[in-house]
């Protein structure tokens, strides 16, 4: 890339830039002069893309102070304007390049005839959505605020919930067209430096033209991206960031994107919730095992209920034996064809439903519910069995929203498995599966933790959650420079 | 690298193809499901078999729901491999024995082929040996086609082995498996026990009765015990689950019954001038059932009274059942095991004339019974007359 420098000759300089920006038609440039003590003027001219920058902020702050009084002289300019201007991010610089690319990113640039530097001040103003919460990760209880996609007001909720000067944001840009700035945010003192080190090279080593969204940052820090496991958490709420943070975990966030992404990311968060740590221990823990089961089921459901059908029927309860064979007599598929043209007709209404505008949606739960449900078994081209098995495995997995596709894949791999070499194809690709997750790794520690490698004491926050007062350490699992978090609770009136 | 893991993949999916299983999927609408099988002997080598075969049910039609879904098919011929597949041609599907749970031979059957038919069974991986082995003197197929009579939907389609997990909580009837039936058969003594079925009339047409025990003794049926021998015969073996005993109160000459609640038996054995001997202490409790007496059960002396009537009863129906063994030279008792067990240098001398020596043996027995509380009433309003005729126990 050819770097200009700037020139001492204003009109040289305006040259340059019609050139670097053409006749694009959101670039503002204003011509106006500042007088010196001598009585003697400066010609100034300022560029911004009108869009990006806070016009009331430059005025008030900026334009009006430059103008209001005379300066020395021509050489002390630019220092006596930063001392002036009630913003202190202003930057001098003597080469267009570095100009340009804060001028795209909410900057304003002043060029001064007769100097060849110039001044750049950022008063970013991009329209914003305001803070709501997340759609994705509603609670009933806690916190109900969301990130944004200014990254500068996610890092204040951040910074909001962690008042500690120790909280560190270390800023990186990608993308040679968008320029996108992705901060690590992490604990100094506390999250192991390894880990802080691996996520920042990460992130040095892309190159890439664009970063459209965190979805893309994800993909390619991920250590196997090949896996269907997602090794990189993701999360819209600050509550939770700030509590990923105290754990001894690093955030990423991306600007333009509210979707925060954190690691290290285990396997075994998918059965947690944020909500899980508002509640009193003994219904959470209920609901935990019951979000475990359901994985199982889910997964497991359709795959069974083919291998004790067509393979191993002495599987089949004798109390049930009448009913499938009285419903399987009837319908003319073979049992196989008719769990997988359910599922992908599942998978087809839950898509639909998402992509659906709200007022057509609910058309969707009726053609969903009445034609593949009901209709179809009376016509008799499916079975209320296979319809029933299907609908157990699906509403199994809305219990287990963030790792939605991957119960969806493996279930499909286990019914596929199944039809082929029976439940043997069953127990195949488990081992595999299983073999699999515990080689993977999130920013060098093991997917499968606190399981496998076996770190007991995290349990106690695992399948189920105990009391607070029994969980004082943080968990064994995520690498830490402290590993206490609580000293000291109040005492218990009745077991003192 | 890269390709050298695709080739360990692809090489891996080929080695995989022999282990797939395509040719063993069998749709369940291709399958027939046996629920029970009945043998009988025609004549010298020639069987008929009879299947009853689970056909769909129609959930749909509320009419028919409770109708058992069964049906039955005969076949003759030499083996049973060879009725089974000729079977196909009728039933027109591929029968599938992994649900049969009951199987029905005729006496006959018992006493000439036992043990042709345990080798059929056992040898094939999908019969299971957790089905019930019954014994009829009836038509095995009336008895196949009589059993779901009057049953409700859920044990229509394998009523005799619901039957025989329910009725295990009798005191009078035993429900060994095939499984146990083996074991019990291949123990020192090669005795072993079987339920026995009758079809019997009844009001609502003919019903089928879990009726008697039939005495198995190496690879043939000797004999039979009927029903209160087959009472003896569990509590001598100490297989009681729950059950009642009743009888008539020495004094009023009225009815009485007890819950048997639990049960334990002690055996000790003695073998002196070249006799053995044995003896068999019960100890039966229950809880007072029924009590026509008027008596307060609470009082020591009522109770006293019912136990030792309770215990005479009993100990008549353990002579019974001890006589009727000895006489057919069948020591289902487990004593022999239990020589086995504690003295092998006795066994050893008794083992190759042991039915003798069984028959001949001196065999005591005695009953305890204690009542361990009366009941949720200690005597029905003591004013009111009581006009319960009093009837001879049969004998």
């Amino acid at each position: 890339m050819i770097i200009h420098q700037i020139t001492n000759n204003l009109t040289e300089n305006v040259h340059l830039l019609q050139m670097r920006f053409a006749t694009s038609a959101d670039i503002n440039m204003h011509q106006f002069d500042l007088i010196l003590t001598d009585h003697s003027r400066v010609t100034v001219l300022s560029i911004s893309v009108q869009s990006l920058i806070d016009l009331n902020q430059i005025h008030t702050n900026v334009i009006e102070p430059m103008i209001q009084q005379p300066f020395s002289s021509r050489e002390n300019l630019i220092q006596e304007i930063q001392q002036r201007i009630f913003i202190k991010n202003g930057t001098s610089y003597t080469q267009l390049e570095p100009c340009l690319e804060q001028v795209v990113q909410g900057g304003v640039a002043f060029f001064f005839d007769g100097l060849s530097r110039a001044l750049v001040i950022s008063a970013p103003g991009t329209p914003a959505r305001s803070i709501e919460e997340p759609s994705t990760e509603a609670t009933i209880r806690g916190s109900h605020e969301g990130f944004v996609e200014s990254i500068s007001t996610n890092m204040a909720l951040i910074r909001k919930r962690i008042k500690d000067a120790r909280l560190r944001f270390q800023s990186v840009t990608i993308g040679t067209l968008t320029h996108t700035q992705v901060v690590v945010a992490f604990i100094d003192g506390l999250t192991a430096p390894a880990m802080i080190h691996t996520a920042l090279q990460k992130l040095q080593q892309i190159k890439v033209d664009s970063i459209n969204s965190s979805g893309d940052i994800e993909q390619m820090i991920e250590a196997d991206p090949w896996t269907i496991f997602t090794t990189v958490g993701n999360t819209e709420k600050p509550d939770r960031a700030a509590a990923l943070l105290a754990e001894g975990r690093i955030l990423i966030l991306v600007d333009g994107d509210p979707t925060i992404l954190y690691g290290p990311h285990l396997f075994i968060e998918a059965f947690q919730s944020p909500e899980d740590y508002s509640s009193r221990p003994y219904y959470v823990s209920f609901i935990r095992l019951l979000r475990f089961i359901s994985f199982f089921i889910s997964i497991y459901t359709p795959a069974l209920f083919i291998a004790a059908l067509n393979f191993h029927k002495e599987m089949i309860p004798v109390a049930l034996l009448p009913n499938f064979q009285g419903a399987n007599e009837k319908a003319p598929f073979p049992i196989v064809f008719e769990i997988v043209v359910m599922l992908v007709m599942f998978e087809v209404v839950r898509e639909a439903g998402v992509r659906l505008p709200k007022t057509v949606g609910s058309a969707v739960s009726i053609v969903g519910a009445l034609i593949l449900g009901q209709v179809s078994v009376q016509a008799g081209l499916v079975s209320a069995p296979s319809i029933i098995v299907v609908a157990v495995s699906v509403i199994a997995s809305f219990l287990l929203t963030p790792i939605a596709d991957v119960v969806s894949l493996l279930r499909i791999f286990n019914l596929i498995a199944v039809s082929i070499f029976g439940l043997f194809g069953l127990f195949m690709v488990t081992v595999a599966t299983i073999t699999h997750m515990v080689t993977l790794r999130s920013l060098g520690v093991p997917y499968m933790a606190p399981i496998a490698p076996l770190h007991f004491r995290d349990w106690k926050d695992t399948l189920v959650r105990v009391s607070v007062r029994l969980n004082k350490m943080r968990p064994e699992s995520i690498p830490t420079l402290q590993p206490k978090r609580i000293d000291h609770l109040p005492r218990d009136e009745k077991n003192p | 690298m890269k390709i050298h893991s695709l080739l360990l993949i692809a090489l891996s999916l080929l080695l995989s193809l022999p282990l797939t299983g395509c040719w063993s999927s069998l749709e369940l609408r291709d399958a027939a499901i046996v629920s029970g099988l009945g043998i009988e002997k025609v004549k010298r080598q020639t069987y008929r078999l009879t299947v009853e075969v689970i056909s769909g049910k129609n959930t749909q039609g509320s009419a028919s729901a409770n109708k058992s879904n069964r049906i039955l098919f005969t076949k003759s011929g030499h083996t049973v491999l060879s009725i089974e597949r000729n079977m196909i041609r009728d039933v027109k599907r591929r029968l599938i024995f992994t649900h049969a749970k009951s199987l029905v031979i005729s006496d006959q059957v018992a006493k000439e082929d036992l043990f042709w038919l345990l080798d059929t069974w056992v040898r094939d991986q999908q019969p299971r040996l957790i089905a019930y082995l019954f014994v009829t003197p009836d038509s095995v197929e009336e008895v196949l086609e009589q059993s779901s009579a009057n049953q409700t939907s859920a044990s229509a389609e394998f009523p005799l082995s619901t039957g025989a997990e329910n009725i295990r909580f009798i005191s009078n009837y035993t429900t060994p498996t095939i499984l146990e039936f083996l074991k019990n058969l291949f123990e020192p003594t090669n005795t072993a026990y079987l339920p026995m079925l009758r079809i019997k009339s009844a009001q609502s047409g003919q019903i089928v009765e879990y009726s008697g025990t039939a005495v198995i003794n190496h690879d043939h049926m000797v004999g039979e015990l009927n029903t209160k021998q087959t009472q003896g015969l569990v509590w001598l073996i100490n297989k009681e689950m729950g059950g009642a005993i009743d009888t008539f109160s020495p004094v009023t000459h009225r009815r009485q019954a007890l819950e048997v609640t639990g049960e334990k038996t002690d055996m000790h054995t003695l073998f002196a001038h070249n006799r053995l001997l044995v003896h068999f202490a019960v100890h039966l409790k229950g809880t007072v059932a029924e009590d026509a007496t008027g008596q307060d059960m609470d009082q020591p002396a009522a109770n006293r009274e019912m136990e030792q009537a309770i215990a005479k009863q009993a100990q008549d129906i353990l002579c019974d059942t001890v006589r009727t063994l000895q006489h057919q030279k069948t020591d289902l008792l487990g004593v022999g095991l239990h020589i086995y067990r504690t003295h092998p240098k006795l066994w050893h001398k008794l083992q190759s004339h042991w039915d003798e020596a069984f028959a001949h043996a001196k065999i005591t027995t005695r009953v305890d019974v204690v009542i361990q509380h009366p009941g949720l009433i200690r005597s029905i309003y003591p004013h009111l007359p009581l006009s319960v005729p009093s009837i001879s126990l049969p004998k």
